[in-house]
């Protein structure tokens, strides 16, 4: 039973079903927002500030986040996270052929188009019945191996890392970073910094030794990437049932030189944020709350058996369980599901305080999925994307462009962690060449590159909180990269035995069909849902990693992931008057998240919600 | 030379430096010059125009700086630094997705991935809600920002 909300039940061959005494199985009660005592607050207190990082990358971002802080008291009371773009990809779509969504969804993003446009040819291939062949599947899985390669060491030293540089915890915590000059590294044998000072150093912004190497590591996975797929972000090669181009053990020898190189900081990765992280937890034990939220957390899985993937809906709990990551659902700590059926089933999207108008009222268009299962009025098969903007942005009613996902109407997670830890739990990982679940971790077997061979273990985590989210980051390089080798080496056999097509033929149906693509970005979930008819899409439907942890509350009166990890951290910083107050604690447990906002939101700005500082470099106009 | 437009699809005169390097890329050029789609994150953009290394580059993009809208806007790049917190912002930004014409120059100026001469044609944008076509205002400047652009690049490249 993984349905604890949901009134769903299953049968004894494993089909869900609803209970039948429950006359409006998703009806619910809509929960209103009280700011009532955070108004009182605001009104009373000079120390409690009403702090809006608008928007928090800064610049030209698209994300903001409104909170209300006690700086006395050193706690968040109020945390809205707020999409400040409408995504319009999913309006766009509709009506176009299915072919084009791979190259229009890529567009969705400007670092991860890759992941879009496999997602949306998962989806079609399931809507027109096909597979690729075993060696367009190794290549998939390549490519999409490099592409987190390169998007984990961004995030870890470009973005994230700056927080815990020097020049900040110097300034936010002059405490910590004298101790920090004292605290000796325990693997100066494998990354080479002697005290945790030198690691905070090297992670300056600019100038620091890690933030350049991280830019530069995101080179050499790219250029693999570019061999296959065209050019990045936006590849030009894939298509449904596998790659327009064709491969020889020339473009395969070239990836194999590109994964080998950047074997070694993968490896240092993993020491430097680990030691990062216990130096944290040992300094002061309350870090452990930065970012804290419960441990909710879902994932398709991804990267698919050759030999198992069929395309198909009806065997999607089989080909799933297959994958070098095993889908799941995690609630409470506990993996209550692996079933892609189940996983989809639960899922719902609400906008109760979005900027959209809720469609559920109208005629439903699906009350099962392809396998007979029952679905959600609020299922993506059955959304419309109705945008309706306001005026006015309000905190007890609509304030944010992003929706609002839930699996079984639970508050979730997704990230590169949920990927590793739903196969660290499952057990179920039927290539074991380089990696081994263990029910509580996930080891991998690391091979000899100038660094010698390793074996590294991600071990599923007592605590959830913004400090694991960066130190499995670290891990999920290395994962990656080993996936990546091991399709390498597979597509190498698979050429040597004459396995040489990478795409299956097809022809656009012109019936009523529908599909999903069921696939992961560089941070976490992603699906596509789609409907066509008459060789056209009806409708279209994506929901990304950042739609996910960036959704508002929900219309049980549940803060959505960002939120909830930012209402849960304590004010660690030190200063004595409010002006000196930075955020860096909040800052914290956003960026944990990796916040890829452009996947959450889109296209369309209007005036009344766009924060926008603009930097002209307009000199010398003619 | 490199030749590239940045920006977002979809998103109508915001979209126009793609929408004029799309039509560019269609054309015959000589081997040194080359035309791309830089509609991507700056950090990316940046390294690749760093890998060609162009000896020159043109911007297309339809970009608001406070000017007549519908106007077309030519210049030189003249280089400016900006604060390392401001530069980072930027990176941040760029590195979670951002697509933005300043985002590109100040990143890769930084890196010193930019040829010595970099020049812009921008447009002001009228319409930018989401949306494929170009205000008519805008659709009236491309022919001639392509014409233009051609006729400069194949110029600088006879000259060489």
């Amino acid at each position: 039973m993984c349905f604890q909300n949901l009134p769903i039940e299953f049968d004894e061959q494993g089909r869900a079903y609803l209970r039948e005494e429950v006359e409006n199985p998703y009806a619910y009660q809509r929960h209103e927002i009280d700011r009532s005592r955070i108004e009182e607050l605001l009104a009373r207190n000079g120390h409690i500030k009403d702090v809006n990082i608008d928007p928090v990358t800064r610049v030209a971002g698209a994300l903001a986040f409104h909170s209300v802080v006690d700086l006395k008291e050193r706690r968040v009371y109020e945390a809205n996270s707020v999409a400040t773009l409408f995504r319009g990809y999913e309006v766009i779509l509709k009506g176009r052929d299915p072919r084009d969504a791979m190259f229009i969804s890529s567009r969705v993003c400007g670092v991860c188009g890759g992941v879009h446009s496999v997602a949306s040819s998962l989806a079609i291939e399931m809507a027109f019945g096909i597979a690729p062949p075993p060696l367009g599947l190794a290549l998939r899985n390549i490519q999409l191996a490099l592409d987190f390669c390169l998007d984990n060491p961004l995030h870890l030293y470009i973005l994230a890392g700056p927080d815990f540089s020097e020049v900040v915890v110097k300034n936010t915590n002059p405490s910590l970073w004298e101790r920090a000059k004292k605290a000796e590294t325990r693997h100066a044998d494998v990354h080479g910094y002697e005290t945790i000072a030198e690691i905070m150093t090297a992670l300056n912004p600019l100038t620091g030794q890690l933030y350049l190497e991280g830019l530069n590591a995101t080179r050499v996975p790219r250029e693999a990437y570019a061999i296959l797929y065209g050019k990045y972000p936006h590849p030009q090669t894939v298509v449904p049932g596998g790659l327009s181009t064709t491969v020889s053990l020339k473009e395969l020898n070239e990836t194999h030189n590109r994964i080998v190189r950047t074997l070694d900081f993968g490896k240092k990765g993993v020491f430097i944020w680990n030691e990062l992280t216990d130096f944290f937890y040992d300094a002061d034990p309350r870090y452990k709350e930065v970012g804290k939220r419960p441990k909710n957390l879902m994932d398709t899985g991804i990267w698919d058996d050759p030999f198992a993937y069929d395309g198909t809906y009806a065997n999607a709990p089989e080909w799933g369980l297959r994958r070098w990551a095993t889908p799941g659902i995690v609630i409470d700590g506990e993996l209550v599901t692996t079933n892609l059926h189940h996983i989809n089933v639960g899922l719902e999207e609400f906008v109760e305080h979005s900027y959209y108008e809720d469609w559920s009222n109208e005629t439903l268009r699906h009350r099962f999925d392809p396998a007979g299962n029952p679905i959600s009025p609020h299922h993506p098969w059955n959304k419309e994307t109705k945008p309706a903007p306001v005026h006015k942005r309000s905190w007890k009613d609509r304030y944010t462009w992003d929706t609002c996902p839930r699996w079984d109407r639970h508050v979730m997670e997704a990230g590169t962690y949920a990927r590793m830890w739903t196969t660290a739990a499952a057990q179920q990982l039927p290539h074991t060449r380089f990696l081994e679940s263990t029910g509580h971790s996930l080891k991998m077997h690391v091979p000899k590159t100038v660094l010698p061979a390793m074996d590294l273990e991600w071990r599923i985590p007592e605590v959830w909180n913004a400090f694991e989210r960066n130190r499995n980051r670290a891990y999920h390089i290395v994962y990656c990269q080993l996936v990546a080798y091991e399709n390498l080496l597979l597509a190498m056999d698979l050429l040597k035995r004459g396995y040489t097509k990478v795409a299956t033929p097809y022809e656009v149906p012109q019936d009523h069909r529908i599909g999903v693509g069921f696939w992961g970005a560089g941070r976490g979930w992603l699906t596509h849902h789609l409907e066509m008819d008459k060789g056209a899409l009806i409708n279209y439907q994506i929901i990304t990693p950042s739609t996910i942890n960036a959704a508002p509350v929900d219309p049980f009166g549940n803060p959505g992931a960002y939120e909830e990890a930012v209402l849960n951290t304590p004010i660690l910083e030190e200063f004595d008057k409010p002006e000196e107050f930075t955020g860096i604690d909040i800052f914290r447990a956003i960026r944990s998240f990796d916040p890829c906002m452009p996947c959450t939101t889109h296209i369309y700005a209007d005036d009344h919600v766009v924060s926008r500082e603009v930097n002209t470099c307009g000199c010398g106009i003619e | 030379m490199l030749i590239g437009g940045v920006g977002y699809r979809w998103l109508r005169d915001a979209s126009f430096g793609l929408v004029v390097s799309d039509r560019l890329a269609t054309m015959t050029w000589p081997d040194r010059i080359r035309v791309d789609d830089l509609g991507y994150g700056a950090i990316y953009a940046g390294q690749d125009i760093a890998a060609f290394a162009p000896d020159r580059l043109i911007l297309l993009a339809g970009h608001e700086r406070g000017r007549e809208p519908g106007r077309l806007y030519r210049y030189q790049w003249q280089p400016v630094t900006c604060k390392a917190e401001e530069l980072q912002a930027r990176i941040r930004e760029a590195g979670a997705g951002v697509i933005d014409l300043d985002h590109l120059l100040l990143i890769a100026h930084h890196f010193k991935q930019l040829p010595p001469s970099v020049s812009l044609f921008e447009v002001e944008p009228v319409e930018k809600a989401g949306g494929e076509a170009l205000s008519p205002a805008v659709a009236e400047l491309v022919p001639s920002v392509i014409r233009v652009v051609r006729e400069e690049a194949l110029a600088i490249a006879q000259e060489a």
